[in-house]
């Protein structure tokens, strides 16, 4: 039965196969040269803070970041593909052609077969994924390095040991809808869905509340103060970073002694000035007001600070394994759950 | 070594197609004394029919004594039933003679079978009732 | 002699309605067995339940003394040739083979060698490249290099020309002849049954409605033809299947335990196809939605 499932997952597998060497050739190559235009660039920028010739600079390395994102979506892909390339048509293949009906009247029980099939394509599919995120987050370790943002929507997910429980997750979802739908594609559809689905609401809604992030109190610093809107809300203060490194802020908010946010109708009240201004397109926290505004903006925040402070939310930057653990156990034990209900299934409903 | 064939149409059964086959080729010398008959599988893998009916029709025959099984060797004559072939010369003629006769009497070749397949239908019927 | 396939009240229930009802069956071994049914009155339902492809809703079928597919022993002791033949179409001749050694224990190499090469098949075309005939010939290489002891073949030459259909039963008969193995094979044409099978089972309307040795049942049925008179007083012992008349003649088919004495009537031998159709159109006129396959 092993050497039956290996026969059959053979083209997949050489498929596989050679794109992981290319992709480790692409990477090996690649991948030292990165690292000295990052090391040359924030040098660079490192050198430049002062002055105004930053402009460069930035640009260039906003192409480099751009190129590795594009590059690290492949483990966003991977183990959605995982599953409706190998996991869906493991089993929905075999009731489309009605091979079943051979593969169930040999002397190999069902529930051998399917355990046979789930660990060969299974395996493949974890090590695949694997090897992949490894050689991914070896060649973005510049980028990483230099923008500590781990915990990104586009970035944890991409590195490290988290791809896995995806891939395995995937796998277990395809098997599942090749073995409910029993037709190839459909399966294969609803799989990528199925996955799509799951991964975005368990990054935004579930992995925030993994661990319970920590809160920090500190005085407005007005020095540092800036002045913009989020979005299409009002134009408000808003604080720079805290200077938290590679942590992962949820929220930097102004509130007062009893947790109240600061309001529009506070603002306008204690600092009627700030809204008298024209004032050029918005920026996100942290930009900083052209010179003139500057003295409105100190003075306002001056105002402010005597009943409000800022209020962060975040996880340190030494959690990062730990819901990396967590993420990927939550995401194996689904996998498990799924694999245990088609075992079931096979056994109990199929024909 | 003869070769069996079978005609599903016939209305008589598969086993006694074969035995009269095999009392056919005896009489007419095809099969001798010592000759062996083809082997079930031979026959089944030829004519596509239930190996149990080639067991039954050798069992029949071995049974009326024309023939012998020999365990894993194979089925042979045992008897000539040509032999009594001398009792068919004045049979023969007479015959020959009536079918003379019937020509004569303006019958056509179907119309004599017919004739003849008739009578002896019922004259077999006479005896078995 | 031990009964090859047993079934007592079996039944298999799709949502609503009912494939095969009130199933009760006892077929001796060493008999090439046919199954004979409409389309869709419940033939596949029967021997699929018989190499535990399904469950049963109702009842109970043993198989060889044993409960289908419940080991992997029992497994090997029965062959399967599914409806069109499935086949890995990717894999040829030659790795269908090693497929067979790989999953059955007692697989037997060197007559599926033989067998191949006797078919001319060529060991490295794909299945999916080979006639209909051919993929035939090698599912029954694989159902019977496996040495079981029970053959199950469903429907295998039901879309085959006339040269591959015959040459499948030589191939046939030629294992049975060799190995003492018994068949069930299913099929909806009687002419492809009458020359292989020694044992008849009719489904009609998801029952069993005739079971039974051919020999006996040929012998025990008759067609009664005479003067037109309705059929209410015949001696017990005789069972009316099927009665036609016209203004002038009855003809009726009946099963009798002894011979017929009654002078009034012209008693002739039924073919094997007629007698089946007979029961087939008796049970159509008992239960006329469940014998055309659908139900409410």
């Amino acid at each position: 039965m092993i050497r039956l499932s290996l026969r059959q997952f053979r083209a997949q597998g050489i498929v596989a196969g050679v794109l992981l060497v290319v992709f480790a050739v692409l990477f090996a190559i690649t991948g030292p040269h990165l690292a000295h235009l990052y090391d040359v660039a924030s040098k660079a920028q490192a050198a430049c803070i002062a002055s105004a010739n930053c402009g460069r600079v930035t640009v260039n390395i906003g192409h480099l970041d751009k190129f590795l994102e594009l590059i690290g979506t492949a483990l966003v892909v991977v183990p959605a593909l995982v599953g409706a390339f190998w996991g869906a048509p493991l089993v929905a293949r075999e009731f489309e052609n009605g091979t079943q009906r051979l593969a169930w009247t040999q002397s190999v029980t069902r529930t051998r077969w399917l355990a046979v099939k789930l660990a060969v394509a299974g395996t493949a599919s974890i090590a695949v994924t694997g090897l992949l995120s490894l050689m991914v987050t070896w060649w973005s370790s510049p980028l990483d390095g230099f923008r500590s943002n781990r915990f990104g929507i586009g970035i944890f997910g991409e590195r490290n040991i988290v791809p896995i429980g995806y891939a395995a997750f995937g796998f277990a979802l395809g098997v599942v809808a090749g073995l409910l739908i029993r037709r190839t594609l459909p399966a294969m559809a609803a799989t990528l869905g199925a996955f799509l689905a799951v991964r975005l609401a368990f990054s935004f809604n579930v992995r925030p509340w993994l661990l319970s992030p920590l809160h920090l109190s500190q005085a407005l610093n007005p020095a540092t103060m800036g002045f913009g809107r989020v979005n299409a809300g009002p134009d408000t203060l808003m604080p720079a970073p805290p200077n938290l490194p590679n942590a992962w802020i949820y929220s930097t908010r102004i509130v007062d002694d009893g947790g109240h946010s600061l309001t529009q109708s506070v603002l306008t009240a204690t600092c009627p000035q700030l809204n008298a201004i024209a004032f050029p397109p918005p920026v996100s926290s942290g930009g900083t007001p052209p010179p003139d505004l500057r003295d409105t903006v100190i003075d306002c925040a001056t105002k402010i600070s005597a009943k409000y402070h800022e209020a962060v939310t975040y996880q340190p930057g030494s959690r990062y394994w730990a819901l990396q653990w967590y993420e990927m156990s939550i995401y194996l034990a689904a996998a498990v759950a799924l694999a245990g209900f088609a075992f079931w299934w096979v056994r109990r409903r199929a024909s | 070594m003869i070769e069996f064939h079978l005609d599903s149409r016939s209305g008589v059964s598969p086993y006694q197609q074969l035995v009269q086959q095999v009392r056919h080729a005896m009489r007419l010398g095809l099969l001798a004394e010592g000759d062996q008959l083809p082997t079930v599988k031979d026959v089944v893998s030829r004519l596509a029919i239930n190996p149990n009916t080639v067991l039954k029709a050798y069992r029949e025959l071995e049974h009326t004594g024309l023939v012998a099984a020999r365990p894993g060797v194979g089925t042979f004559v045992t008897a000539t039933l040509s032999g009594s072939s001398f009792a068919y010369g004045p049979l023969r003629q007479d015959l020959r003679r009536w079918i003379a006769k019937a020509r004569k009497a303006g019958l056509d070749d179907e119309s004599i079978d017919a004739l003849f397949q008739d009578a002896f239908r019922a004259m077999s019927a006479d005896q078995t009732a | 002699m031990t009964a090859v396939l047993e079934a007592v009240g079996l039944g298999k229930r799709y949502r609503r309605h009912w494939a095969l009802r009130e199933c009760t069956l006892e077929v001796p071994a060493g008999r090439v067995v046919g199954l004979v049914g409409q389309n869709g009155a419940g033939k596949t339902t029967l021997l699929h339940l018989a190499v535990g492809l399904l469950e049963p809703t109702a009842g109970h079928i043993g198989v060889l003394g044993g409960r289908p597919a419940e080991t992997p022993m029992q497994l090997g002791r029965v062959g399967f040739v599914a409806q069109d033949t499935p086949l890995y179409a990717g894999l040829s001749v030659a790795e269908h083979l090693r497929l067979g050694g790989w999953m059955n224990p007692r697989w037997d190499a060197g007559i599926a060698r033989r067998r191949v090469t006797q078919l001319g098949l060529d060991p490295r075309q794909r299945a999916g490249k080979m006639s209909g005939g051919q993929r035939a010939q090698l599912a029954l290489t694989l159902a019977i290099a496996k040495r079981p002891e029970l053959l199950v073949l469903d429907e295998p030459v039901a879309s085959l020309d006339p040269l591959a259909r015959r040459e499948f039963l030589q191939h046939l008969m030629e294992a049975v002849a060799d190995d003492d193995i018994s068949v069930v094979l299913s099929s909806h044409l009687v002419a492809d049954l009458e020359r292989v099978c020694d044992y008849l089972i009719v489904l009609a309307g998801s029952r069993v409605q005739l079971a039974g040795d051919v020999e006996e049942l040929l012998a025990c049925h008759h067609r009664l033809i005479g003067a037109r008179r309705e059929p209410a007083n015949l001696p017990s012992g005789q069972e009316v299947i099927e009665a036609t008349h016209t203004d002038r003649q009855s003809t009726l088919l009946i099963r009798s335990d002894g011979p017929i004495y009654d002078p009034a009537w012209t008693v002739e031998q039924v073919g094997l196809e007629d007698l089946v159709l007979a029961y087939m159109r008796r049970a159509g006129a008992a239960d006329p939605t469940s014998y055309r396959g659908g139900g409410a």
